[in-house]
């Protein structure tokens, strides 16, 4: 019984001793001498898992070239603008590259699961970039927007009080240009100053406060859009007007 | 008996003479020759109806005063000289000058309605409202962008 018992004993020793290196693993503790389960029974696991974040990040790279050369080549944007983002891409571009590096050369898994979740989250290329460069072009391209609308506005005007001078009336003309004058105001108001209130996000400010700010200014801009619609159609409808009174 | 006949035939002279004389000036006032400036000086009383208020002055409807003030001929000067033209002015030469001056202006404006709606064919409007045309274009093209990039997180959240 006595020896049965230390039979027992024994292997339960031995037992144990087979489950140190899993317990190493378990802590976090990177050892070369003594491979984990993990790497000893998918050998394959940390190459397969270097390949997807370095694709991650190539991904990144390529998404964050294109809209680089979107803003470089936007006749829109404003200089300051541009510069911030341009800026932006660049510091992005660098340190993803040197993240992908650090990837490549790290050995165990532990290793990876602290750098590959650094793509996402040290960039938000995705989240935080490339929305709030979309916002900033869409914003800009609104203030262009508002300048030529103001123009054709302030054409129509003088269209009209000349007609007025040749003794037409022109109240029903006057009345359009009103309407495309208040909706040019409510994009000036609202969906212009879009591009200042965005530009400054960065990575670090995913959620909260992006998340709510990148909302808020996609609703303003597509507001915007329906702004400059409008304005648009009164500015037609003045046009028509003018016209059906001067019966030309 | 023997001078019935001849006083018979002066009265319907000068009816006939009236009659023509009504007839003509009432049928065609540019017809009226200096000699009937007493009927002039009727037909030539404005018609206030007609006449426009300063806000009226331009428009297009000063032709009816333009072609009132024809009754001269459209002669400013041969106008001074009719005495029943003072009603539409001051009576003085200078006045009626500058009364004839007005009509210019006023047939002048009229002329200019027809430049204006030449003008406001507005050649220049066109290309203008045709180029927001574009501008909508291109907004709608950023906000189709705007939303993509919202749509597309690419795992940003997962990895």
């Amino acid at each position: 019984m006595k020896r049965t018992r230390k039979l027992l004993v024994m292997a339960l020793a031995i037992a144990m001793l087979g489950l140190v290196p899993q317990v190493a693993f378990a802590q976090g503790v990177p050892d070369r001498d003594h491979p984990t389960v993990e790497e000893v029974e998918h050998p394959h696991s940390i190459g397969e898992a270097k390949k997807r974040a370095a694709a991650a990040i190539a991904k990144r790279l390529v998404a964050l070239g294109r809209i680089d050369a979107r803003v470089k080549t936007s006749s829109h944007i404003t200089g300051a603008h541009k510069d911030r983002l341009i800026g932006d891409y660049a510091t992005a571009r660098a340190g993803l590259s040197a993240l992908g590096r650090q990837i490549q050369d790290a050995e165990t898994q532990e290793e990876l699961r602290e750098l590959i979740p650094l793509i996402a989250t040290d960039y938000r290329v995705y989240l935080v970039i490339l929305p709030k460069s979309h916002e900033v072009l869409a914003s800009d391209r609104m203030a262009d927007g508002v300048v030529r609308l103001t123009g054709a506005a302030d054409a129509v005007l003088a269209a009209i009080e000349r007609a007025e001078g040749a003794g037409f009336n022109m109240e029903e003309a006057r009345e359009f240009l009103r309407v495309a004058r208040s909706e040019i105001d409510a994009v000036s108001n609202g969906a212009v100053p879009v591009a200042d209130q965005v530009i400054g996000l960065s990575a670090a400010d995913w959620e909260e406060p992006a998340k709510s700010m990148l909302e808020a200014g996609k609703a303003a801009l597509e507001q915007g859009r329906r702004d400059i619609h409008e304005a648009v159609d009164a500015l037609k409808s003045a046009h028509r007007a003018i016209k059906e009174a001067v019966g030309d | 008996m023997f001078k019935e006949p001849p006083l018979t035939a002066t009265t319907a002279l000068l009816v006939a003479v009236g009659i023509v004389l009504v007839a003509g000036c009432s049928a065609s006032p540019t017809g009226v020759t200096t000699t009937s400036t007493e009927h002039l000086s009727e037909l030539a009383q404005p018609d206030t109806s007609e006449f426009p208020t300063s806000a009226q002055e331009a428009a297009p409807t000063r032709k009816s005063v333009a072609g009132g003030i024809g009754l001269d001929g459209g002669s400013a000067d041969t106008a001074t000289t009719m005495p029943g033209m003072s009603t539409l002015g001051g009576g003085t030469a200078l006045e009626q000058r500058e009364d004839a001056e007005d009509a210019g202006d006023a047939a002048t404006d009229v002329d200019l309605t027809a430049v204006a709606g030449a003008e406001l064919d507005l050649p220049d409007l066109e290309p203008l409202l045709a180029d927001l045309d574009g501008l909508l274009g291109d907004i709608d093209g950023e906000i189709n962008d705007l939303d993509h990039s919202f749509d597309n997180d690419e795992g940003d959240v997962e990895e």
